[in-house]
């Protein structure tokens, strides 16, 4: 009796785990992406074709003297939120605490993408030098 | 005899449908007009108005239903989708992002029923569209009330 009961238990266990597994890691379509992490303000505008920081450095923000800190500046003081900037494309990104450790920094990205809202959904996040 | 019978019950159940939607129709329609709505326009200046107010402000009580309804003025820049505004709100003590109010508006009037947030307090609009020189500076006053 207790026998079955302990196979019971592994198999459900191990089912269970084999569940969250597949739900926070779908194997198929995840993919990496490297490039920068960047405010949406300076992604997203028409002013910066090159994507970049360029207009708002060279314009004097107060707080945006670089890649860095006009990223810092633009999501913490002004509402925007972090994305990833890989050549032209622009990706919002759904782990904002992550992100905002790698602020106007190259990254390698991988997880998987939510093609209607264009979302990252991160897994892994690491600074490339 | 049968089929007389068959249509006045028939009947019956269409009066008691056609009262009960008469009288879902009666509390829906105060509830509706209880809707605060707010009228902003996003300005082309680059800056965020309220009819009848020379500093715009907007007050809100805690939780309740709000209906924005806002028009966008095109400035000197916006974004590449078309967005030419931003309405966002964060909460003034610590700079956080409301949830739901996080919001892209289009050249035009448009509308958005939302939840004021639960805490009193002190809150600030801000847009988030670089649509101007003078993007930095387009921000309102929002408080919130118990």
């Amino acid at each position: 009796m207790k026998h079955k009961a302990t196979i019971t238990a592994v198999i459900l266990a191990a089912m269970l785990s084999a569940y969250s597994f597949g739900k926070d890691k779908p194997k198929e379509n995840v993919i990496t992406l490297q490039g920068a992490i960047m405010d949406s303000q300076c992604a997203f505008n028409v002013h910066s074709e090159t994507r970049s920081h360029e207009w708002m450095i060279k314009r004097g923000v107060q707080d945006a003297k670089d890649e860095k800190s006009c990223t810092l500046h633009c999501v913490k003081d002004m509402g925007g939120s972090y994305t990833l900037v890989v050549k032209k494309d622009v990706y919002r990104l759904d782990d904002q605490v992550k992100s905002e450790q790698f602020a106007g920094k190259n990254v390698k990205v991988t997880g998987t993408l939510d093609p209607k809202t264009n979302t990252l959904h991160v897994y892994e996040m690491e600074e490339v030098k | 005899m049968n089929n007389l019978r068959k249509n006045s019950i028939f009947a019956k159940a269409y009066t008691a449908r056609w009262v009960a939607g008469v009288f879902c129709l009666m509390l829906a329609v105060p509830a509706l007009a209880q809707s605060h709505v707010i009228e902003v326009l996003a300005d082309k200046d680059s800056h965020f108005k309220i009819a009848g107010q020379s500093k715009p402000e907007i007050t809100v009580k805690a939780g309740e239903q709000v209906t924005l309804r806002i028009t966008a003025r095109k400035g000197k820049t916006w974004n590449r989708d078309g967005s030419v505004h931003g309405f966002t709100l964060l909460r003034q003590k610590d700079h956080a992002k409301i949830p739901g109010w996080d919001l892209e508006l289009k050249q035009g009037t448009q509308e958005f029923t939302l939840t004021a947030p639960t805490e009193p307090g002190d809150y600030e609009v801000l847009c988030t569209v670089i649509c101007s020189d003078d993007h930095e500076g387009m921000r309102m006053k929002f408080v919130v009330m118990p």
